[in-house]
């Protein structure tokens, strides 16, 4: 191998050079020795080298980069990462928030009612907990601002899993929050978050940040562990997640044994908390666009029926209503959020069932006002 | 909240190798595209069994036909038909048009067809609702959301302008009509370069087609590999980012939430996004052509290092604006009738190149802004000044190209914001809010994301590190640099798939046309 080709080489670089040529040569020569059958020619191993060791430095460049600029969809699979959150650790829901302050700081949406929590002139107030179902503009939340003046509507704004909202719900009764009922509102795309994260998978970061502890693989589960760019690689294929094989879409199908164990698990503890309490909890279980327009099982909300029932919740199933609806996808908005149809639709059910279970739902208004 | 659960279930006894891509045939709603799964797998059983073929033309001929049909009929099997009816109109346009006694009369036949069914294609709902506006009693009310289910053929635009070129080039007969029919549609149906170019011309492409022609073997399967490496790195990691980045702030360009946002730097990021995914495109095109054997041309040269707004044209979608030159520019007559004439032919070929990238009248606004530029230019160029300019050497030189480059690439930011933003309306914001803007959030933002700045410095290391081991390899071809060519190629479409962001990846951007 000739050390110079015709292209100016510096002289300083010469004795390097070499050194690198002596280091090819004896490296080539040990593996001829190692392997005699393998009769690989010089240049074929020096090839192979350049190569392992161009694509090594390849990738210890992208290791830097995940490393020094680790990308948001990477993140929430780090142990320790630069960001924070309001959280600590958990052993019921996974997280907790750390106090009311970091709570309302991480939920602007919760500083209007701060004054109220310790008020006893208020309203009774409905306390929601649900996605966006509930608390995007126009949603569940809204409607029963507009309908039911008679109670104190109390909502978040932000979306989260499950666990969080229930941790919420948790934090904000033991702070002093006193309602009437509480109104957990649950999807079957709620259940499917579980086919992403399962309980045991979350946790709290040193700076609050709520992170995912990814399922590692059988084989190079310490490469993923320790390197970031077998980290992303290992969540590009997406069996990082508690069940990978389970698409969204056959969430109204069937719900796993390891997710149902989860919300068994959670429903426990949260039945427990209001019963301390002493706050009914309504779970009302939302039907999505394609139960109700395209015939899709119940599964899902049979499954949270059963489970709600028994821990003593009681449940709100509105799939009926909706599913005898005449016009079906009036009910819903372009991007499947309900409608205003919808939305009033499924709160006169809500008043309905309340005013055949509760003896203080006597004031409310006539469902059949309500009802689109 | 993602909301949107999926329209269809995939059962999952179908997730099988092969069925896993018949069921994205028959039961999504995405387009096929080169990163993703089923092109991928498409590919690799084409590629395997043209290499098994190669030496038979008729079989490698009907093989590769039989795939880019499949390719662009995935899931939208109902827009084969115009595809189809493309190729046989031009086939049989050109070769009337060489053996027929008025060869003009058919040439015009066939470019209006083109013509004409890509305006219906494209430009019905605009002209429609523009006529819909100007007077409610010229067509009848139409109700809200008339055309949510039209669709727009994919590739349309590009088949049709390679079409004309082919049969305008028969007229002038610097290129002979194929007489078969098979070899013809190949040309114009190869899924490398079908749905977004480059535009080629018959030399380029169907010449290469012809019998006895056919490429047997790949051509220069290093530089594919880079090529492909290159665009799959530029797409996923680069523009996909970027796109993740500055998206929010396009799409709430006219909300309150923007209010004192400033707007330049995610229009420097658009620039930096809309190159990086086409010419992404281009390279994968041209990689996966040259792994057939097939060698097209370039498309972009470093267009943001262009002086002027006419040499960014000549470095930006070259193929494009070679055949707004050829096809459009000389036959309006170019620059051979006068000054004025000469403005008028350039405006008019960018407000129809401007119409011809979407339907909508921003695009005609982008069109038209850079014909202006084009014609400032030229009334600058003959200026005392910009020949004194012109004439300097040394630092003079250099700062007066410096800033002339940044001119020019401001201008053509000035222009992205009607080609981005589509409702006029948003365009001027987003203009005016390159100068007015809250002093305490110039600098904060999602457009500050180091991750996104990282991902180009990386981009820009790895292409200047590849460069030099090539030069390195091919000037003295030591077997270490040829290895580690390989090995920065191998490794840099590795890093590709790694650091793409996680879910469904974009489309590209010039998809759409």
């Amino acid at each position: 191998m000739a050390l110079t080709t015709g292209s100016q080489v510096p002289r300083r670089l010469l004795p390097r050079l070499r050194i690198v040529r002596a280091s090819v040569v004896t490296a080539t020569a040990q593996v001829s020795g190692r392997f005699p059958r393998l009769r690989l020619s010089r240049r074929t191993l020096a090839t192979l080298c350049g190569l392992v060791v161009a694509a090594a430095a390849v990738f210890a460049v992208g290791e830097v980069y995940l490393r020094v600029a680790p990308p948001g969809d990477l993140a929430p699979y780090l142990a320790e990462s630069d960001r924070t959150g309001p959280f600590r650790d958990d052993l019921k829901y996974g997280v907790q928030y750390r106090s009311l302050e970091s709570l309302a700081a991480d939920n602007p949406r919760l500083n209007p009612y701060l004054p109220l929590l310790n008020n006893p002139h208020a309203p009774p107030t409905w306390a929601f907990f649900g996605n966006s179902f509930t608390q995007a503009p126009g949603m569940l939340a809204d409607t029963s601002r507009q309908f039911v003046p008679q109670r104190m509507i109390f909502n978040l704004g932000k979306n989260e899993p499950l666990p969080v909202r229930l941790a919420q719900a948790e934090f904000l009764l033991d702070s002093g929050l006193k309602p009437e009922r509480i109104f957990l509102v649950v999807t079957p795309l709620d259940v499917y978050f579980f086919a992403e994260h399962g309980l045991d998978q979350y946790h709290v970061t040193s700076g609050g940040a709520l992170a995912y502890t990814p399922r590692l693989p059988p084989v190079g589960s310490k490469a993923v562990q320790h390197s970031r760019l077998a980290l992303k690689g290992w969540t590009r294929t997406k069996l990082h997640l508690n069940q990978p094989f389970f698409h969204s879409s056959a969430i109204c199908n069937r719900v796993e044994s390891v997710m149902r164990a989860d919300i068994r698990t959670l429903f426990t503890h949260f039945a427990e908390v209001t019963a301390k309490h002493r706050v009914p909890v309504t779970l009302i279980l939302l039907p999505n666009y394609e139960q109700v327009c395209r015939n899709a099982k119940f599964v899902v909300q049979d499954v949270l029926m059963e489970d709600a029932r028994a821990v003593g919740f009681d449940v709100c199933d509105v799939r009926e209503p909706f599913c005898s609806w005449s016009n079906k996808p009036e009910l819903f908005i372009p991007d499947k959020h309900f409608s205003v149809t919808g939305n009033r639709l499924l709160l006169a059910e809500i008043l309905a069932h309340l005013k055949q279970i509760d003896p203080k739902a006597a004031d409310l208004p006539n469902p059949a006002v309500v009802h689109p | 909240m993602n909301s949107t659960l999926s329209d269809s279930s995939n059962p999952r006894h179908l997730r099988l190798f092969c069925g896993e891509f018949f069921v994205y045939c028959f039961g999504n709603g995405v387009p096929v595209s080169f990163e993703q799964k089923p092109f991928l797998m498409l590919f690799a059983v084409v590629f395997v069994w043209w290499w098994l073929i190669r030496r038979r033309e008729r079989s490698a001929v009907a093989l590769l036909l039989s795939a880019s049909l499949l390719f662009y009929a995935y899931n939208h099997w109902f827009l084969l038909p115009i595809l189809l009816a493309y190729c046989v109109v031009n086939w049989f346009v050109a070769i009337r048009t060489e053996r027929a006694i008025r060869p003009r009369a058919w040439m015009l036949l066939g470019v209006v067809f083109n013509l004409v069914a890509l305006c219906y294609y494209k430009y019905t709902p605009l002209l429609v609702q523009t006529v819909a506006e100007l007077g409610p009693g010229v067509i009848p009310t139409l109700p809200p959301n008339a055309f949510e289910k039209w669709s727009i053929p994919y590739g349309i635009s590009f088949y049709a302008f390679t079409g004309i070129a082919y049969m305008v080039d028969v007229y002038r007969k610097t290129t002979p009509a194929e007489a078969n029919f098979w070899r013809y549609s190949l040309s114009a149906c190869f899924f490398p370069h079908l749905v977004a170019g480059p535009i080629l011309r018959p030399q380029e492409f169907l010449d290469k087609v012809r019998p006895g022609q056919l490429p047997s073997e790949p051509e220069a399967p290093g530089e594919a590999a880079w090529l492909i490496a290159r665009g799959f790195f530029k797409k996923l990691v680069v523009a996909d980012r970027i796109g993740v980045t500055i998206d929010p702030f396009f799409a709430h360009v006219s909300d309150p939430t923007t209010a004192g946002v400033w707007a330049l730097p995610y229009v420097w990021l658009y620039a930096l996004q809309i190159y990086f995914d086409f010419s992404a495109y281009t390279d994968m095109a041209r990689g996966f052509g040259l792994l057939f054997g097939y060698r097209w041309p370039e498309n972009f040269d470093r267009p943001y290092l262009a002086a002027s707004i006419t040499d960014f044209w000549r470095r930006w979608h070259m193929t494009l604006s070679r055949f707004l030159r050829d096809y459009l520019y000389i036959s309006l007559g170019g620059n051979r009738h006068g000054k004025f004439r000469t403005y008028l032919n350039l405006m008019l070929t960018m407000l129809l190149g401007g119409l011809w990238h979407g339907a909508s009248w921003a695009f005609l606004v982008w069109g038209g802004l850079h014909g202006a530029f084009l014609i400032l230019h030229r009334l600058w160029s003959g200026s005392p000044i910009a020949e004194w300019l012109n004439a300097r050497t040394g630092w003079i030189h250099y700062v007066w190209h410096g800033v002339a480059v940044v001119i020019t690439f401001h201008g053509v930011c000035l222009a992205w914001c009607f080609f981005r933003l589509t409702r006029f309306a948003d365009s001027l914001i987003c203009v005016r809010k390159w100068v007015e803007c809250d002093a305490a959030k110039m600098w904060t933002g999602p457009w500050t994301d180091s991750a996104m700045w990282l991902a180009l410095v990386l981009y820009a290391g790895l292409a200047w590190s590849a460069e030099l081991l090539r030069r390195k390899a091919a000037e003295s071809s030591p077997p270490v640099a040829i290895g580690a060519v390989w090995g920065v190629r191998f490794a840099t479409l590795a890093l590709a798939a790694l650091l793409a962001p996680t879910g469904a990846n974009a489309a590209f951007i010039y998809f759409q046309f």
